[in-house]
């Protein structure tokens, strides 16, 4: 499809060349039109004065008092001509030299206007008409040379046609303006809607002309019922989690009834069967939670959730004393949903802060893409557990509740927003160090 | 210590609120968010437990409404809903700690005993004073010669109320309103009664008498 620039320009510099060249066309004819009427008036003046002093001699010979005729008839190739035809003889003024006027006989009255080629290549134009004088049909035709006229006329065109010229490209200029102008509201469409895609933008902005704004309003509407939609499953999961763990904290405080202590395989079996299904809800709807890439939720903002986070993390394992550094580039920004993030680096801190002896430390910075590391000073792992790490609810450590659970969504976090995961021995901290990028 | 526990699932509360006082707390249940604002704003409790989905008001917003009016109450919370943004908007409403659901009580008992102790600018495990330490999970007291003294309900609850508020004139009826619940029978004169048995097990010296006013645990011998 051509753009609707192109379209609209092209449409619009045509119909203003058409318009300039029907101009130009009806101007100059208008022009000469009125040109050769008044010259045509001028030569049937002539004409009637040439009647009024002519006279036959005695054997009908047309006689011409050229005192009373204009000089310009009498000097040679000068443009004005007349010649007289009687039924004896031809009259023709001294200017036509040789030559003579190849004019058809008109009838005593009539009278026409004629085109000829005169002396020297001259265009004229003749008035021929007819007389009846002393019993003699006559006919008298004047005629003038155009050549002066065209050529007036032909310099009027050509000053026309360059006036229009440039007010064709000045338009033409004003036109490709406005075209981008008129669809400018277009590119911020454009704008918002790769806003929206990040999630730095929840709606379109409606205030847009009215030819956008059905689009820009079913673009809204949409949006609408898709948050609506995630929220509206957000909520349903949540409240599934919340019913299904009431149950299962009972189920847990019945672990400890005498029937069940009395019968201890019996205690461990409930004990196993119930961190089984805890496991499992817990995995799911925390998988199911996440939002993933492009959602148009609320943004994660490092500076104030991050230390939020910390903050949190500090006050749950405020028994600990655990220290934790950050080294946070400024000015950072990653276009993922808060909850997603939170539960990123809460589920990663969070394992960090149960292995590490008393330091943490977290550094975030941004090249091509978005980077961060969490060490810990604690253990560590042996290189060939590594592997076994990010696998789905695989547990390293039986005796840290929550540990491979945790991971597991770190993955699956990780893989929605298309990221990277990689564990390696800290080198500063000496215990675990994960490594994440994300595209920013 | 009396507590505060705000919970709406009633299973859970016939379940918990027995090993609460098992433990030797003094429990008060409210099942709505309104009723938990209300309460918690009585300056009665030394802890609340407050889950977050609760009817008519949210948990998250009884918090903030506690903390908007300057009430310095220690809240755990305590709730199904433990995503970390959850955990990380608990917090931030003001939140000393937070237990996920599904829990084991015995971890929450300890995190209601540290936050107690650290409410009362007590180090995190045994409760001691002037030669005497308190074991909470046993209900025992030590003396400074090593001999181990088995306590009841009543005067375990009292003196760990004298051992978290060493030095402070505690009058009968703050006595009284932070070992017994609503339900209890409360006569201010059954305080004098424990005082008097206390001063039997541990030495009539520990406790003074400030005639009028109430009684102090000395802080030194």
């Amino acid at each position: 499809m051509p753009s609707l620039q192109a379209r609209l320009g092209t449409g619009l510099l045509l119909s203003l060349l058409a318009v300039f060249l029907v101009l130009w066309l009806t101007v100059s004819s208008a022009i000469r039109d009125v040109a050769q009427d008044y010259i045509a008036t001028r030569l049937g003046h002539d004409s009637e004065t040439l009647l009024s002093t002519l006279s036959f001699d005695s054997d009908g010979t047309p006689l011409i008092n050229i005192a009373r005729m204009d000089m310009i008839y009498q000097r040679p190739f000068s443009g004005h001509y007349y010649q007289i035809i009687s039924a004896a003889k031809q009259l023709r003024s001294r200017s036509l030299w040789d030559d003579s006027l190849g004019v058809p006989l008109q009838a005593n009255g009539a009278s026409t206007r004629l085109k000829l080629q005169g002396p020297q290549q001259q265009p004229l134009l003749a008035v021929v008409s007819g007389y009846r004088k002393q019993n003699q049909s006559i006919t008298i035709a004047v005629a003038e040379d155009l050549s002066a006229v065209e050529a007036d006329i032909r310099a009027f065109q050509y000053r026309f046609g360059i006036t229009a010229m440039v007010m064709l490209l000045l338009m033409g200029g004003m036109i490709v303006i406005m075209v981008r102008r008129g669809l400018s509201p277009l590119k911020q469409v454009r704008e918002e809607v790769r806003e929206l895609e990040r999630g730095q933008r929840q709606q379109l902005n409606n205030a847009v002309p009215k030819e956008i704004a059905p689009l820009v309003s079913e673009v809204n509407h949409l949006l609408q019922i898709l948050n609506t939609r995630l929220l509206r499953s957000r909520h349903a999961l949540g409240d599934l989690a919340h019913a299904l763990k009431k149950p299962l904290t009972v189920l847990r405080q019945m672990e400890r009834e005498a029937t069940f202590v009395a019968k201890p395989e019996l205690q461990q079996e409930l004990a196993g069967q119930i961190n089984a299904m805890q496991q499992t809800i817990d995995h799911v709807l925390r998988r199911a939670r996440l939002a993933g890439e492009g959602h148009a939720g609320t943004v994660f903002d490092i500076a104030q959730d991050l230390p939020l986070l910390i903050d949190a993390l500090q006050k749950m394992y405020r028994h600990k004393a655990l220290r934790i550094d950050t080294d946070i580039s400024t000015g950072l920004r990653l276009s993922a949903d808060r909850e997603d993030m939170l539960e990123l680096f809460g589920n990663l801190l969070d394992n960090a802060c149960k292995w590490a002896r008393q330091s943490i430390r977290l550094s975030i910075w941004a090249d091509s893409q978005f980077r961060m590391t969490i060490e810990d000073d604690g253990p560590g792992i042996d290189a060939e557990r590594i592997a076994e790490l990010s696998q789905r609810g695989k547990r390293l450590d039986e005796s840290v509740e929550g540990h491979g659970l945790g991971l597991a969504i770190v993955q699956d976090i990780v893989d929605q927003y298309h990221g990277s995961i990689g564990y390696v021995r800290s080198e500063a901290l000496g215990g675990l160090q994960v490594a994440v990028t994300l595209p920013l | 210590m009396r507590v505060l526990l705000v919970e709406d699932d009633v299973e859970l509360v016939c379940k918990l609120k027995p090993e609460l006082e098992a433990a030797g707390y003094a429990v008060d249940v409210a099942a709505n968010g309104i009723d938990a604002e209300f309460m918690g704003n009585e300056q009665l409790y030394d802890v609340a437990i407050l889950d977050l989905g609760l009817p008519r008001l949210s948990g998250l917003e009884v918090l903030q409404h506690w903390r908007s009016r300057q009430n310095r109450l220690p809240v755990i919370v305590l709730t199904a809903r433990d995503a970390w943004h959850e955990r990380v908007d608990g917090f931030k409403a003001g939140a000393d700690d937070y237990v996920g659901k599904p829990f084991h009580v015995e971890e929450l008992l300890a995190r209601i005993s540290a936050l107690l102790h650290r409410a009362h600018q007590q180090s995190a495990g045994l409760l001691t004073s002037n030669g005497l330490s308190l074991d909470e999970e046993r209900q025992t007291v030590t003396t400074e010669n090593g001999k181990d003294i088995a306590l009841t309900g009543t005067e375990f609850r009292l003196l760990r109320y004298f051992l978290l508020h060493p030095g402070r004139i505690l009058s009968k009826s703050t006595l009284t309103e932070h070992i017994y619940d609503f339900d209890s029978d409360k006569d201010s004169n059954v305080i004098e009664v424990y005082v008097r048995r206390l001063r039997e097990k541990l030495g009539s010296d520990r406790i003074e008498t400030r005639r009028g006013q109430g009684y102090v645990l000395r802080e030194h011998g």
